[in-house]
């Protein structure tokens, strides 16, 4: 199930918001129950066979922590049982996820043939096995105490917010969330307010955006140009922002809603100035996460250069990794280490006397570039499209199809560039203090425009059948 | 009004937009039919384990959810008009042209059209004495194509005409080529409809007049034009939600005279529904959603049209819609036509022939429908 | 719970990785299925069942009875009875994609609703052989069978792929 959906708005919402909330408030137990519930139908909704999956992953992360704190009890440093529990979850992620992608690996090198079935990808997998690890880390390192209730735990990873897209929500930061929260009207005006936003992001702008970049790629050369080719990628750049960060907007308002405060994942990442800055902006949950059970413990920055390096570029080849099983993900990865590399021990001092405009435009194109990897389908691909980019092969600099496209879409990549900076909201805010009543009505107005886009795409005419 | 005062305000709307849409959803009842849409809308589905851990019955309740919200046209009409303010030229493949002008994009052949050619050369062969015409009838968007917005361009559809043709009179099957003819007239003549995918009356009988001469008949009915209908909203309005201004007008073309010269009354005969007629027209149909069915011959796999005149033989017609508005100017020329829907026929094809005495073939499409279609193809080799 | 649990700590370590290893298997055996071709599987029936009784349909009769383009799928088998008031049928499609098939599969939904309809009011026989009709998805195979004993088909099929 997705949150832009008519299911999921005007169905499911509507009645876990009223079992919920009927439920009188000193039943905590029977509220996690209901919300556990509804996490798990949730889930299933989209994977049915898969829910045993993510059932079975609430069952064993809880057992093996108690394990690990039974042995540390007992004298011990629960090493064991922390490693046997990060293998097996990694050994499903990768079975699900990785395998075909090892397969394909395995088989361009040896150049064998082997024979494989690839497997349909179990929704949030990576998302919900890096916030068990997130757990069964902080247990062992003493960070936070072993959860003995199953109720509470299960509710932890699977809490339909932030289950399918992140936030990926560290066990500790919630961890007194679970026993105790406080639900009232003014959170859950908030939440619904972050919630609109993140909804009118994602299917009046991204959406409309990927269907600009989709019928860009699939031009054929002879109307491909230069300028069309940018408006490609600045279409990819802005939809894949207002994707992501309109979904973690989503959870976030989500889980307001029942009482919950998740840690913010983007922090208007196009206005940075250096690669550096992207990362503390983008995807910050990943990151924070990567950075706290990864590099930290590899030894982060306080280790010699060579070191260093060497840690930078494990964490992020599996950060690019992460994102999909591809080789085309991993040079995205391994690029911005590249490039985090450079900007820390090269040029970065350079960069900062720069002035300002110049950061914008070097951070943007790096940006850019990246995405255009993390976009294609293969590194061929990727190269090509960027080669076109600077000019490389005979098309023009614009055509036809490049005005087309600019009179069409002129509006919604001017409103996404601009409502990609900060400036937007804060003046909507000091707007709502002197016009209140109109700030509810253009939020609102949000809201149904949005409903009425999706309601759109399920329009179907089939016209010719009666012909 | 502060800051919690206007969060809480939120709040409160919206669970109560939440809740009246739930409860709307839930009490009225479900709708079967989108006559917008002219397709069957989802009902609830029936839940079995089964359906539901193979994930099938999610997705048809998603459909379901869909289909049935309520005031569903008017989000869609929000949408379209948001399309448009923003600045859209196109929607579902239709573009918002100039002069008031709805137009659909031009079909580039598929697969299937090299079937086709196959299963006419063979069908040519095996009918080697009969004579065999094709009229295939270009698309507003190619002979409007100076209406079009500036920076649309499309595939070439004179590309692809030419080439069929080419191959086509090679296997011995006469072209009908309007397109010069249309040319001509398109700019005192309207030739196609603002809102839907058909061409005019005017435009069908101008290529009726055009076929007079290719098949070697002297058309000489007088016939005056007659406007049925002025609100008609056709099959690019559905599909794209665009209005773009302009309804148009249905003609129908009736002897200026009762007993013109030579005008003879048709007998029409549909064997689905064995019903006898001796209209073309059937005028309760103007009130209908698709008001191009006032020119009958739709959804019927075959029927025969008897007319008393002096004819060269019995006409065999396979068609497709835009046929049905040049029909009645037709059958003023065979005495008999048995008018053949490769989309809903089935049967064979020769044993028609055979019983009819057929001893001419006349194809008739138009271009987008043509070029992507497979039933001819499966008809004629069957 | 937990106390039930941990008492037998290494017991219930080996029972959850079964488990696991258990659940990836079915898993992965529903998915999988060999990419054989459809003239094998027809070869099989053929040499194996009484499906030569039955009268073999074309890419026109695909369309008119299930309502299927041939070229959207790889290939498919499609067997008809041969007695006009006969419901006897198989249909085996090979897709291109593992989801094509929720096409394929809510065409012959579509066919056997339409035919049980048909059959109502004056077949019971043909519409209780309707309603037992086997629908199988395996890989990229969907399998539909109308028959008395539509086992005996499904066996050659499952053995095939």
């Amino acid at each position: 199930m997705l949150f832009s959906s008519i299911i999921f708005l005007f169905y499911f919402l509507p009645i876990v918001l009223a079992a919920y909330f009927i439920t009188p408030k000193k039943y905590m137990t029977a509220r996690n129950i209901i919300l556990l519930a509804a996490s798990l139908l949730f889930y299933s909704w989209g994977e049915p066979v898969y829910v045993f999956l993510m059932i079975y992953s609430a069952f064993f992360n809880y057992f093996m922590a108690l394990e690990i704190a039974k042995d540390k009890r007992h004298g011990g440093t629960g090493r064991n049982s922390m490693l046997f529990t990060l293998v097996v979850n990694l050994f499903i992620l990768c079975f699900f996820k990785y395998f075909g992608f090892l397969m394909d690996t395995i088989n361009s090198i040896l150049g064998t043939d082997f024979h494989y079935t690839a497997l349909a990808l179990p929704i949030g997998i990576s998302f919900y096995t890096f916030q068990a690890l997130s757990y069964i880390f902080d247990v062992y390192r003493d960070r936070v105490k072993p959860q003995y209730s199953l109720l509470k735990f299960s509710l932890y990873l699977s809490l339909f917010p932030q289950l399918i897209a992140g936030p990926i929500v560290k066990y500790r930061d919630v961890a007194e969330q679970l026993e105790e929260r406080t639900e009232s009207l003014e959170k859950f005006g908030t939440g619904s307010i972050r919630f609109i936003y993140g909804l009118g992001k994602k299917v009046l702008l991204a959406n409309n955006l990927g269907a600009l970049h989709t019928a860009i790629i699939a031009l054929p050369d002879s109307q491909v140009s230069v300028v069309t080719y940018w408006i490609g990628i600045i279409a990819y750049t802005l939809q894949i922002y207002f994707d992501f960060s309109g979904y973690s907007d989503m959870a976030i308002g989500l889980g307001r809603m029942f009482g919950f405060e998740f840690m913010e994942n983007f922090n208007y990442p196009y206005i940075s100035k250096t690669i550096t800055e992207f990362w503390r902006r983008w995807h910050i949950s990943l990151s924070t996460w990567f950075r706290e059970y990864l590099y930290i413990p590899l030894g982060g920055n306080r280790v010699p250069v060579h070191r260093h390096i060497l840690n930078l570029m494990i964490v992020w080849s599996l950060t690019g990794l992460w994102h999909g099983a591809s080789w085309n993900f991993v040079m995205w990865g391994t690029y911005y280490g590249v490039l985090l590399i450079l900007e820390k021990y090269i040029y970065g001092q350079y960069l900062e006397k720069a002035p300002s405009w110049a950061q914008h435009i070097y951070a943007m194109l790096i940006v850019m570039i990246g995405w255009v990897f993390f976009s294609s389908t293969d590194l061929s691909t990727a190269i090509s499209y960027i080669g076109v980019l600077f000019g490389v092969g005979a098309f023009p600099f614009a055509n036809m199809t490049t005005l087309y496209l600019l009179r069409t879409n002129l509006v919604l990549l001017v409103l996404s560039g601009v409502l990609s900076t900060p400036e937007p909201r804060k003046q909507f805010q000091f707007f709502n203090k002197n016009q209140p009543v109109f700030g509810i009505v253009i939020i609102f107005v949000i809201f149904i425009l949005s409903v009425a886009y999706l309601i759109y795409s399920s329009y179907n005419p089939f016209l010719y059948f009666r012909f | 009004m502060n800051d919690k005062k206007f969060t809480k305000i939120i709040g409160i709307c919206f669970v109560a937009i939440l809740a009246i849409f739930f409860l709307c959803n839930l009490l009225l009842p479900d709708k079967s039919f989108s006559s917008a849409e002219n397709r069957m809308l989802q009902t609830l589905p029936h839940f079995s384990i089964s359906t539901y851990m193979e994930g099938r019955y999610e997705t048809k309740l998603e459909n379901y959810a869909n289909d049935q919200f309520v005031a569903r046209n008017a989000f869609i009409k929000a949408k379209s008009a948001t399309d448009i303010t923003e600045g859209k030229l196109e929607a579902n493949g239709v573009y918002r042209c100039r002069d008031n002008y709805l137009m659909e994009k031009i079909t580039a052949p598929d697969d299937h059209l090299k079937t086709t050619e196959e299963a006419l050369t063979q069908f040519r062969r095996k009918y080697g004495r009969m004579k065999m015409y094709f009229l295939l009838a270009p698309n507003a968007a190619n002979i409007l194509s100076d209406k079009l917005p500036a920076t649309v361009r499309l595939n070439d559809q004179n590309k692809y005409m030419d080439n069929f043709f080419a191959r086509i009179k090679n296997d011995g099957i006469t072209p009908i080529d309007v397109r010069s003819t249309f040319k001509a007239n398109k700019d005192d003549t309207q030739l196609y409809y603002r809102t839907d995918h058909h061409w005019t009356t005017d435009g069908a009988y101008l290529a009726f007049r055009k076929s007079c001469k290719v098949m070697g008949f002297k058309d000489s009915i007088n016939y005056k034009a007659y406007a049925v209908k002025n609100d008609f909203k056709g099959t690019l309005y559905s599909k794209s939600g665009f209005t773009n201004g302009k309804d148009d007008a249905i003609k129908i073309y009736l002897p200026a005279t009762s007993k013109a010269k030579g005008y003879k009354n048709s007998v029409i005969y549909y064997a689905d529904t064995k019903k006898k007629t001796t209209q073309f027209y059937q005028l309760d149909n103007l009130e209908k959603k698709d008001a191009y069915t006032v020119f009958g011959g739709s959804n019927h796999p075959m029927y025969t049209i008897q007319t008393p005149v002096k004819s060269v033989g019995n006409l065999l017609l396979v068609k497709d819609s835009y046929a049905n508005s040049f029909i009645p100017f037709l059958a003023q020329h065979y005495k008999k036509i048995v008018v053949v829907d490769p989309r809903y026929f089935y049967d064979d094809i020769n044993d028609i022939i055979k019983a009819n005495n057929i001893s001419q073939v006349l194809f008739l499409y138009n271009g987008n429908t043509f070029f992507t279609d497979d039933s001819l193809g499966m008809m004629l080799t069957n | 719970m937990y106390k039930i649990v941990s008492n037998n700590s290494a017991m219930t370590k080996i029972v959850l990785v079964v488990v696991l290893v258990i659940f990836l298997a079915v898993v992965y055996s529903r998915a999988n299925a060999d990419n054989v071709s459809m003239s094998k599987i027809e070869n099989d029936l053929k040499a194996k069942t009484n499906i030569e009784t039955m009268q073999k349909c074309n890419d026109r009769q695909l369309k008119q009875f299930i309502g299927l383009d041939y070229l959207n799928y790889d290939s498919y088998i499609y067997y008809k009875s041969k007695e006009s008031l006969g419901v006897d049928e198989i249909l085996i499609v090979k897709a291109k994609h593992r989801s094509d098939l929720d096409a394929v599969q809510d065409a012959v939904e579509e066919r056997i609703s339409q035919q049980t309809s048909t059959f109502e009011s004056y077949g019971p026989t043909q519409v209780s052989l309707l309603k037992n009709a086997f629908v199988i998805k395996k890989g990229r195979y969907l399998f539909y069978c109308v028959s008395k004993t539509p086992e005996k088909y499904e066996e050659v099929f499952q053995h095939a792929i």
